[in-house]
Order: C-alpha cells, then sequence, then structure tokens
C-alpha cells in the first residue's frame, strides 16, 4: 500500500485515525499503531511480515542481552552478531542476485541466480535497527525491555517503507509518554497534505515528462533534450522522495511522534558538503555517526572513511554498479572539497558556487538513473556537443512550453515558502490570521487536487520505495 | 506649577504602568493563543472534513463497473479466502477494485485531463506535449542500387463460371509506382486544416477536436516487409500478390508545420514498394489524396473509416481487374451511429477535446449473399456466423470491431460472385475494413489476422486455391513489429 493512493488516503488512514482517537489508554493506542502497521507491511505480500517479526525478535534479544551481559567482550560479540544478521538480511534480500551475477562474470561460474523479490523498506528499517542496538552497546539509549515497544519502534507504518531513517533515541520517549496536541494535529495534517501534493501533483506529472525524455530513447534526445530531460528528473526525484518524509514526517506528528526532518531544501545548497547536509539528512547522520567511527588496523583515516561512507551510500541505493559510481562520484567531490577548504570555496562567487553545484547533480542523477552502462554512456555523449543528433529540437521548446506552469512552480517549491511565510506572518495577528486562513485554503485546493489526480495514479509508486 | 510627585508615588506609578503593561501582555498573548487556537481548529475541521466527506463518498458512492471511454470492464471486488489473502492476491485485487472504481470516475478522468491540459502554454499556434514522439528515421540512400525490380502482371485466371465483365479496370497490367517521388507531398495537402492543434499522449489533437496517430513507420522495416512478400510471391508462382499499406490520417491532415512530428509515410511506402519483385503495391495514398475533404479516416480513432476502406477496395479491385461493387443503397445498407469515441481519446490520455467532439460513425452491410465461417489460429472450424457484428452489441470505443467481428484468427467468407477468383487477405485490424466490400468480386474470400494465426499462409492458400494475396495494413504494422509475424506464418 503506497500513501499516494485512494485506499491509503480514504480508507487505511481514517480508519485507523478512528480506532487510535477511540482507545485511550497509551498502551492501547501503541496496540492499534501495532496492528495497523502490521496490516500495513502485509499488504499485497504478507510473507514478508515473518521476516519483520524475525527481525524484531532478533534485536529485542541482541538489546537485552547488551544491557545485561557486563563483559564488553561479550557485549561486543552480541552486538556484533547482531549486525551480521541485519547486515545479512539487507545482503540476501536485496543483493544477494547482483553478487552472484557479479561472482559469475568475473570468474566465468555459472551459480544460479537467486531471484529474490526485495522486500519493501529493508534498507531503512533495518538501518532503524542497527542504530538501536549500536546506541545501547555504546550506551546512549537503554535497551527495551517492553518486546512491544521495539516492535512499534522498528514497524510504526508512517516511516516503515521510505524513511526517515528515525533513530530510538528520537523517539523513544513518546513510547512511553507522548500526547498529541491541537497544534500537532493541525500542523501534521497540514505537513500530510503537502507531502501528497509534492508526489501527486508535482512529482508525479514531472514523471511523465521524465518518461517522455530521458525515459524514452536516450540515443534520439538532443543536447538541449538530454539537459532537460535529467532536470526535470532532478525536480521529480526532489518532490518524491521528500513529499514521502513529509507525509512520514505529518503523519508522526498526527500520532504524537516528533521526527528529524530528512530535507532542508538541498538545492539551495553552494556546495556538494551542504547538498549532502540538506538531501536525506537521515541517511547522511547513520553513516556519519554509525560508519566515519569505525577504525581500520586500529588507526582511523579520514580519506578512507569517506570512501568508505560514499561506497555504502552508493551501495545503499541499488544493486546495481551505477548506485557504487554515484556515490564514489559525490564522495570524490567531496573529498575534492575537504582538500580545497571551506574558506577557500566561500571566496568563489555565489553565482559560480551554484553552477557548480547543480552541474554536479545533474550529471551525477544521470549516473544514478541508467543502470545499462550502455544507457549511461549515451548519456553522457548526449550532454556535450559530441551527441550527434544535434543541439536542440523544436521537442523540448513544445515540451517545455507544454508544462511550463507545472516546471516554474516546482522550480519554486524548492525554495523554503513555508519558512518564508512563517516569518511574514509574525509581523502582526492580523496577518498571521490572515496567513493561516489562507494556508487552510491553500491545504483544502491541495488535498481535493491531490485526491482526484490519485485516481490516475494508483500505479506511480514511490521511488524510494524498494531502497 | 505643577507640584513635584514625591519619590514614593513615582515608583508606584511606574509599577502600575509596568503591572499595566504586563496585563496588557498577556491580554495579547492570550488572544494570540486563543487565535492561534481556533486557527489549529479551523485546519484541523477543513482537513479532517475533507478526509470524512471522501471516505463517505468513496466508502457509500455508486461505484461503476465499466469504464466505456476505456472500453474495459473495471475491477471487481476479490471473494475473501485465506489461500488468497496469503498469497497476496486478495490485498492487491481489493486495493485495484477500490481504486479502480472510484465513484464518478469518468468524472474525475476528465478533470485530470483538463489539469494536464493546462500545465503549460500553448506553442507555436496551440501544441500542448505530453507524449512520446515518433523515432523518425530519414531515408535510407538506396542511390547506388540497381533495380532489378521486375514490373509485375495480374494475372487472371479465366472463369467458366464468371458471370460478369464490368471491371472497373481497363488495363491489363499495373506497374509499380516508385517514379513519382516528391518530398514534398505535405505541402501538398498543407491547407487541410491551417488551424494547428496540440500534442496529448502519443496523439495530435486538431483544434476541431480530429486526433492523429503519429505513426510513419521505418525504412529498414519497410525493406524487410518487402523481401518477406518477395518471398511469399516466389512460393506461391502464379498467384497475385499485392501490398496495400494503407498511409494513415496523419499524412492528409497533420497541419505543415508540425509534419516533422511523424514521419513520412508516403515516403516510407514508396521505399518500401521498390524493393517489391512481383508483387503489385497498391496505391491507396494517391486514391485517398483526392477525397480528403470526406471522412476517409475516423476523426477520433486510429483507424480508416468504412468511405476510406471502400476508396482502397475499389482501387485493389481495379488493380486486380475484378467486379466491384459500387457504394449505393442498392449494394449496400448504410447504418449509422452517433457518439462515436475512439482508440485515440486513450492514447490521448483522455484529451478532453476529443471527448467532446465525437463523430458519426458509418458502416455499409454488402447486400449479397455470402457466408462466413470462423476458424481458430490452428485452423479449425469454429462456427458460421455474421459477416457484420450488431454494433449495438458493442461498447462505442469498439464500433470499429464491427467489421468481420473484430480481429479474428481467420475467416472465411463463400459468396454469391463466381469468377473463379479466390483472395487471402492477410491484415492487421485495418484489413477488418475490406472485406465487406469485396463480397462481390471474389467468390472465396480468406481472412487471416498476421498476429494470431499460427497456420501456414501459403500452405492455405495452395489448399484452397487462392488466386490473390492482398496484404493490407498500415504503415506502422507492416515496417514494424509485424514483420516477424509475416515470416512466421509463411
Amino acid at each position: 500500500m503506497i500513501f499516494s493512493s485512494l485506499i491509503f488516503m480514504y480508507l487505511f488512514l481514517p480508519l485507523c485515525l478512528i480506532v487510535y482517537g477511540l482507545v485511550k489508554p497509551l498502551k492501547g493506542k501503541n496496540a492499534v499503531l501495532i496492528v495497523f502497521s502490521l496490516i500495513f507491511y502485509a499488504w499485497g505480500e504478507p510473507v514478508r511480515i515473518l521476516f519483520l517479526l524475525l527481525s524484531a525478535v532478533i534485536n529485542y534479544f541482541v538489546g537485552i542481552g547488551i544491557g545485561t551481559v557486563k563483559s564488553e567482550k561479550l557485549q561486543k560479540l552480541i552486538v556484533g552478531g547482531g549486525l551480521v544478521y541485519n547486515i545479512g538480511m539487507i545482503a540476501v534480500f536485496k543483493y544477494s542476485g547482483f553478487l552472484v551475477e557479479n561472482v559469475n562474470a568475473i570468474f566465468g561460474a555459472k551459480f544460479p541466480v537467486p531471484e529474490i523479490v526485495i522486500m519493501a523498506g529493508i534498507s531503512f528499517y533495518t538501518f532503524q535497527i542497527i542504530s538501536y542496538i549500536v546506541d545501547c552497546y555504546w550506551g546512549k539509549v537503554e535497551p527495551q525491555r517492553s518486546f512491544w515497544k521495539l516492535l512499534l519502534y522498528i514497524c510504526l507504518f508512517p516511516q516503515l517503507i521510505a524513511g526517515p531513517i528515525v533513530r530510538y533515541s528520537t523517539i523513544a520517549e513518546e513510547i512511553d509518554n507522548r500526547k498529541t496536541t491541537k497544534k500537532d494535529l493541525s500542523e501534521g495534517l497540514t505537513r500530510l497534505v503537502l507531502g501528497l501534493a509534492k508526489k501527486v501533483v508535482l512529482a508525479d506529472q514531472l514523471f511523465r515528462i521524465v518518461e517522455n525524455t530521458i525515459g524514452k530513447s536516450i540515443e534520439s534526445l538532443t543536447v538541449a533534450g538530454t539537459w532537460y530531460g535529467i532536470i526535470i528528473y532532478s525536480l521529480y526525484i526532489y518532490f518524491d522522495f521528500s513529499g514521502y518524509s513529509d507525509m512520514a514526517i505529518g503523519m508522526g506528528r498526527i500520532f504524537g511522534f516528533h521526527f528529524n526532518e530528512n530535507f532542508n531544501h538541498p538545492y539551495l545548497c553552494k556546495d556538494i558538503q551542504e547538498f549532502w547536509q540538506r538531501w536525506h539528512i537521515s541517511l547522511g547522520s547513520f553513516f556519519r555517526d554509525y560508519l566515519m567511527p569505525i577504525t581500520f588496523f586500529g588507526h582511523r583515516n579520514k580519506y578512507f572513511s569517506l570512501f568508505l561512507v560514499w561506497f555504502c551510500t552508493g551501495v545503499w541505493h541499488g544493486a546495481s554498479w551505477n548506485y557504487v559510481i554515484w556515490g564514489l562520484y559525490y564522495g570524490a567531490f567531496i573529498v575534492l572539497e575537504t582538500v580545497i577548504g571551506k574558506k577557500r570555496i566561500n571566496k568563489i562567487p555565489l553565482a559560480v558556487r551554484h553552477i557548480y553545484t547543480k552541474l554536479v547533480i545533474f550529471i551525477g542523477y544521470g549516473i544514478f538513473y541508467f543502470e545499462d552502462f550502455g544507457q549511461l554512456g549515451l548519456f553522457f555523449r548526449n550532454i556535450t556537443p559530441l551527441n550527434p543528433n544535434g543541439w536542440s529540437s523544436s521537442f523540448e521548446a513544445m515540451s517545455l512550453s507544454a508544462n511550463l506552469w507545472l516546471i516554474i512552480v516546482a522550480i519554486i517549491c524548492t525554495f523554503p515558502l513555508i519558512d518564508l511565510g512563517k516569518k511574514y506572518a509574525e509581523r502582526s495577528l492580523e496577518t498571521k490570521t490572515a496567513m493561516s486562513i489562507a494556508g487552510t485554503a491553500a491545504c483544502a485546493v491541495l488535498l481535493v487536487t491531490s485526491s482526484i489526480l490519485m485516481v490516475d495514479a494508483t500505479t506511480n509508486a514511490f521511488l524510494y520505495w524498494n531502497y | 506649577m505643577a507640584e513635584k510627585k514625591s519619590g514614593k508615588q513615582l515608583a508606584a506609578e511606574k509599577e502600575e504602568r509596568e503591572r499595566r503593561m504586563e496585563r496588557q501582555k498577556r491580554r495579547i498573548l492570550a488572544k494570540t493563543r486563543r487565535r492561534e487556537n481556533n486557527l489549529c481548529s479551523l485546519n484541523i475541521a477543513v482537513i479532517i472534513g475533507i478526509f470524512v466527506f471522501g471516505a463517505l463518498f468513496m466508502t457509500f458512492g455508486e461505484r461503476p463497473t465499466q469504464s466505456v471511454e476505456e472500453n474495459r470492464n473495471l475491477a471487481e471486488c476479490p471473494d475473501f479466502t485465506f489461500e488468497s489473502y496469503f498469497k497476496g492476491d486478495f490485498t492487491k485485487q481489493f486495493a485495484e477494485f477500490y481504486n479502480d472504481t472510484v465513484p464518478m470516475r469518468s468524472t474525475f478522468k476528465s478533470m485530470i485531463s483538463a489539469f494536464r491540459a493546462n500545465l503549460g502554454v500553448k506553442y507555436g499556434s496551440g501544441e500542448t506535449l505530453h507524449g512520446p514522439l515518433p523515432t523518425i528515421e530519414t531515408r535510407p540512400d538506396t542511390s547506388s542500387r540497381s533495380s532489378s525490380s521486375k514490373k509485375p502482371v495480374v494475372v487472371v485466371t479465366p472463369s467458366s463460371s464468371a458471370t460478369t465483365t464490368s471491371s472497373t479496370s481497363t488495363t491489363t497490367s499495373t506497374t509499380t509506382s516508385t517514379t513519382t517521388t516528391s518530398s514534398s507531398t505535405s505541402t501538398e495537402i498543407k491547407d487541410i486544416d491551417p488551424n494547428g492543434g496540440m500534442m496529448s499522449g502519443t496523439v495530435f489533437v486538431l483544434n476541431d477536436g480530429r486526433a492523429l496517430a503519429l505513426s510513419g513507420g521505418s525504412y529498414s522495416g519497410g525493406q524487410h516487409y518487402a523481401e518477406t512478400l518477395n518471398q511469399y510471391k516466389q512460393i506461391l508462382g502464379d498467384v497475385n500478390v499485392y501490398s496495400l499499406v494503407s498511409p494513415t490520417a496523419v499524412s492528409f491532415y497533420m497541419p505543415e508545420e508540425y509534419a516533422h512530428l511523424a514521419g513520412n509515410e508516403w515516403d516510407v511506402i514508396d521505399y518500401t514498394n521498390s524493393f517489391f519483385d512481383g508483387v503489385i503495391p497498391i496505391d491507396a495514398y494517391s486514391v485517398f489524396e483526392q477525397h480528403t475533404a470526406e471522412n476517409i479516416f475516423m476523426r477520433t480513432d486510429h483507424h480508416w473509416s468504412s468511405l476510406g476502406a471502400y476508396y482502397a477496395a475499389r482501387e485493389f479491385a481495379r488493380v486486380a481487374q475484378v467486379d466491384f461493387a459500387e457504394l449505393n443503397d442498392e449494394n449496400f445498407v448504410t447504418v449509422t451511429r452517433e457518439g462515436y469515441v475512439g482508440t485515440l481519446y486513450g492514447y490521448s490520455g483522455e484529451n478532453q477535446l476529443i471527448r467532446d467532439n465525437p463523430e458519426t460513425f458509418t458502416y455499409y452491410k454488402p447486400q449479397n449473399d455470402f457466408t462466413t465461417d470462423y476458424y481458430t489460429q490452428t485452423l479449425e472450424y469454429q462456427y458460421t456466423g455474421a459477416l457484420m457484428l450488431d454494433i449495438d452489441s458493442l461498447d462505442v470505443v469498439s464500433w470499429y470491431l464491427v467489421n468481420i467481428c473484430g480481429d479474428n484468427y481467420a475467416v472465411n467468407v463463400n459468396t454469391d460472385c463466381h469468377n473463379g477468383r479466390r483472395l487471402m487477405i492477410v491484415k492487421d485490424s485495418y484489413g477488418n475494413a475490406l472485406p465487406p466490400f469485396l463480397t462481390n468480386s471474389f467468390e472465396e474470400i480468406w481472412v487471416v489476422d498476421m498476429r494470431y494465426f499460427e497456420r501456414s499462409v501459403t500452405e492455405l492458400c495452395k489448399s484452397e486455391g487462392i488466386t490473390d494475396v492482398l496484404f493490407a495494413m498500415n504503415p506502422s504494422s507492416a515496417t514494424g513489429v509485424n514483420q516477424e509475424n509475416l515470416y512466421n506464418i509463411m
């Protein structure tokens, strides 16, 4: 079940909210969330719920074990075992086919390639679990003694499938003690609607352009057509993923949870390091906090750590070499910027920095988009004067004008409009009132528009669904 | 002179002022909180209200079971079984049912169509692009190729039982028409609709509501098609083999300034014809050019109209030197239905202009005597039925299927014409509209659909004593995916 579907918005979610509202004790509310989360996850493929429950049980005992044993060696053994299990789960369910294919290709072997269906959200919830057991080992959080509370943390449906990767420490307190205030409910609902609109009104419509440009035949695109396609793809991927995160954060607020932000207007970045501080923040901070401190051969090496982080960032996104290249591509720019230094970078004119970052990001999405290396090669050819199809054609002009309002609105929406609006509203109570009423009216229009568009959006799953 | 205030009085006044300010601050704060609270309540009430209305609408609204526009039955609510649940089928099917059968679905689809049509501004004289464009090839240079093509001659088999001799043809041979090349075909027809239009889905929609599928065809595919037909001719020997690659509406009604969006069908057909060796091309293009003011193509469907098929059939009959029944009340019953919206509505992504400009659907039922037998793809007899379906039993979008009951595997028509000529039509859906106009021209007509037939056409031709084989299809079909099918059923 995806968030941007009528069945979720007008059947599942209302039912969940009604039952959640009717049950008064927090223990009962938690039970309601667990039941609905398991229904949500089992939708369309009930068998995968067994693996989720197995992970919850094993990691519950890993946490208890870490909290119980006194010997550091034993603790290390337990946390090590937990990590092997969790990483092994991802390896089996996400990368086994890829690994066998590569072994066959490199060594000429003929091992049968396993055809395992990727379990939705496995990368997200497994990373949450890893953060939990490592934090337990580091003593940052107390191991959860109640299995049901740990299960709630792992399977909470707003963030189960596509993040953000919520740390246990972020919501540990709220599992035991939370209250949805009127402000929470209002802001949560607003965030939910804005996220839905980002996905349905912007991302899905932008994707139609992507399909007709780089998604159709990269061979025949002109230079302008290829750039146009990849820029639209960059807008699409932002609204698709950040829309999902908004919906997750909004629903969390409705249930009284306060998840951390996952996006902070990434296209406003002035260097690549800043981009990754604004894009998929929960993933970047996960690697920063859990991967960077790893020591090899007794000491840490900054550049090796960076290489490892960006290799893993690439691999995390998918079982294909283009994702690895994509991760290392960003790693190379991060290293370059680290070597140059922040002070020197800041001396470069702002416009140049913006052009540099956008070029890196757009080309990066080309690497991200094309899993097939032949197609990727054509993409690199087509963005240069080597493109045999010429500089431009009437196609780009037609497509651009036909989608002009959509593209302009999309570009405007990459700016922090809500923050600016809130700041402006602080001028006076009257301004605040007027802005708030306008905001409510805008939400109503967006919700109705999104709902109508969802009649035709049943197959547009979120891009990050399988990550 | 004002009395000087004592220190105590001043302090008291200051205290009072501060108290007043504090009270005012508290009042403002309370007012702000109350206002914020009310604004939150309003926001919650509006959003929850929409959710409640939406949930009730989705739960109690009347769910449609069919989509006329998409010509399909909508998803049905699945029965719950534990087996289907644990397989995941139940939840998938239920979600499909819930989303597919939204109350007022058709209205919402129109609204979505209008929304998408207004995502941008008009380009040029009014173009909106949502769909992919066809890959347009340039004609390969064949100037160095020596032309070894023989000019084929129609072999007319004399028949003792032939009853009529009033052929519309006055010539005894037909030559391949590969000499008159002109790259400005569209120039000749440029003024048919100067008002421009819009791209929608894969379809170009003129401002008057006529929709044009952007086909074109492939030069290399055309060469393969021609070589395949040459092989048919080689195998069939004296049997006349004809190729009727019919241009589509885009060749005649596309405004010149947008002609580049589609391929040049005329040129692809011309190029294809240049590879024929013994195969006789039927020049439908020149015929259609003379009738562009008539409804020779459907305006909302990617097929030709029955009238267009009639002109093509007449040209074929002329080349094949057989009698041909003119289109009049004596030979045909004309059936018309209003409100036709064909396949291009769906291809266009439910373009509202097409939907708002339905057309009249007309077809013609031949009045001579004949029987029609239907066969499976492996040539097993199925049943004997009518040549034309009852149009009122079809969904609107499917009215074109009225001809020879749609895309059947193999159909055999035995007519009351006795001229010793037996025709085999190998076709895609375009060819469906031809047989009704040829029942007076051949004593037997076989029609096989190259997409579904699984037996050998040449063997069938030999076993049935076929005298003429007509390959009838559109350029995309002939030069595209169906080449392999043509080869497979040889």
